[in-house]
């Protein structure tokens, strides 16, 4: 240690004399240094205030507010939604901006059938988002505490609800243009398929979207990840199920309008029996 | 005069020195004046450029209603695709305000636009110097979709300036690639919009047709692109 210590001095003693000798010699550098700093710490321009835009959505376009906040500004939403502050407050805006956005995307999908279609759609859109939110819940709820996850049953529900109103924003945007092609391609196979398309795009933001509450939220990237798979799984096992049971959403356009087709057994047991039929076995 | 001219002051601002109108736009100045004026210029040049491309099938009732009908065809298709373009754009992460996509598409709008006023007399010259009608409607074509084209250039640009917190003074073209590669799923975004822009606008030109008063026949957009194509062909031969 001293042998060191014995080292050191002598090496760096002669080296830092003529750095002060040169410091103390030329007095203009300190002062050329120092105006060339005044000007350079100019304060990097603020960034575009974001937040202001929702709060600034007044009438009608108020319905907008919830899910231009939870998009524009993930982070403080799941920061606000960890802190569990004013949650059902949140919770409610967000059922209703839902039930909005689904509803007019509703209103565009059945119009290949009829206007009572168009309205049965908008009635039905919502209530199959939010039914099979409802119905998974407890099921969602409990899977999280299974795996140790410290969130409350209201951040559990705020948390899905969020990725469910980002899904129905984003259907929303697309409205525009999927009239626009059943006004002007109207061929129900490609609308369909447009729809199911369109559908598919937006459930799959909104669960990277939930992927990433999750991930902010909990903390533990690997254990979140266990969890959204199982929540996928069974909310889609669900939602299929669900679909299902509230058909017709399009109605072909010949086809008379119903308020919701009379059928037996499942999606899966349907599917099973179509698989069955196409291998030549009559079930 | 001076009034009616003064739309045209911004074209000269957006051409000239882009950047400056970018920076205006992300700063969010005077939106709605500069919307009005965007919107005058891209019905003006539009309808101007409608009028002589309708006049292709040597007839004025045509060409009167595409005077009518080609400023819709643009604006239609950008009003329909506005609201993808905004909520995709803010879901990953887009300063971009609603206003200012607004600004942005009828950016581009406004530069087709003048693009093709600026094509005008040329098409009008080879109407007058009597050129078969199928290629009146190919050369119009054409220059409609390479006008479209460049505008969006300026869409892009646009919003890939708006988005740099601390944008550059000096700009080339690989500052705009590199800012295009830095944006990866925005400007992946921006890229699968424009595809979705042109679908609209192929289809809903195929839908809103006539715009040139000579019959072309095909089952959609591309079909008639190619039977005017053929056509020529066999005309040359």
């Amino acid at each position: 240690m001293t042998d060191n210590e014995d080292v050191s001095q002598h090496v760096f003693a002669p080296v830092e004399a003529p750095l002060s000798e040169k410091a103390a010699g030329d007095e203009a550098p300190p002062i050329v240094v120092a105006r060339s700093v005044t000007p350079a710490p100019k304060p990097p321009e603020p960034p575009m205030e974001v937040v202001a835009t929702w709060r600034e959505l007044r009438g009608p376009w108020r319905v907008f507010a919830m899910s231009e906040w939870i998009m524009r500004d993930r982070v403080s939403f799941f920061d606000e939604i960890r802190a569990r502050s004013d949650l059902s407050h949140k919770l409610r805006s967000m059922v209703v901006s839902t039930i909005i956005y689904l509803a007019l995307y509703g209103l565009v999908m059945g119009i290949s059938n009829s206007w009572q279609q168009a309205l049965m759609s908008a009635i039905k859109l919502p209530v199959l988002f939010l039914v099979t939110l409802l119905i998974c819940l407890p099921t969602l709820y409990f899977f999280n505490l299974l795996y140790g996850s410290q969130l409350t049953f209201g951040q559990t529900a705020a948390l899905i609800m969020a990725a469910v109103t980002i899904t129905a924003a984003l259907t929303l945007a697309f409205a525009s243009i999927t009239l626009f092609f059943w006004l002007t391609v109207p061929d129900y196979e490609f609308f369909v398929l447009l729809n199911v398309g369109v559908l598919a795009i937006t459930a799959w933001w909104g669960l990277s979207f939930l992927r990433q509450g999750m991930r902010h939220i909990q903390r533990v990237a690997p254990q979140a990840r266990r969890i959204l798979a199982i929540w996928v799984a069974i909310y889609a096992f669900v939602g299929t199920q669900m679909g299902w049971a509230l058909k017709p959403f399009f109605g072909a356009p010949g086809q008379p309008f119903e308020f919701i087709r009379r059928t037996e057994g499942t999606f899966y047991t349907s599917v099973f029996r179509i698989i069955l039929g196409l291998l030549g076995f009559r079930g | 005069m001076r009034r009616i001219l003064q739309p045209f002051a911004i074209v000269e601002r957006v051409l000239r020195d882009r950047i400056a109108y970018f920076a205006e736009i992300g700063r969010g100045e005077k939106l709605p004046a500069k919307i009005a004026d965007l919107l005058a210029i891209t019905v003006f040049g539009l309808a101007v450029f409608g009028f002589v491309a309708g006049l292709s099938g040597r007839d004025i009732a045509q060409a009167l209603i595409s005077t009518v009908k080609l400023p819709f065809l643009f604006l239609a298709s950008g009003v329909i695709c506005l609201p993808t373009l905004y909520y995709f754009s803010v879901l990953f992460g887009s300063r971009l305000r609603f206003l200012q996509t607004i600004t942005l598409i009828l950016t581009a709008q406004t530069v087709a636009a003048i693009l093709s006023l600026g094509f005008a007399p040329i098409s009008l010259l080879f109407w007058l110097s009597g050129s078969e009608p199928l290629f009146m409607v190919a050369l119009d074509t054409a220059v409609l979709g390479l006008a479209a084209g460049l505008g969006l250039i300026f869409l892009v640009q646009g919003a890939l300036y708006i988005q740099e917190a601390q944008p550059p003074d000096k700009i080339t073209f690989f500052t705009w690639a590199w800012m295009f590669i830095k944006g990866t799923l925005r400007s992946l975004v921006l890229a699968g919009w424009m595809v979705v822009y042109g679908l609209v606008g192929t289809q809903l030109s195929y839908t809103l047709r006539p715009f040139f008063g000579v019959p072309l026949g095909g089952r959609d957009f591309w079909s008639s692109v190619g039977n005017v194509l053929a056509g020529l062909l066999r005309a040359g031969r």
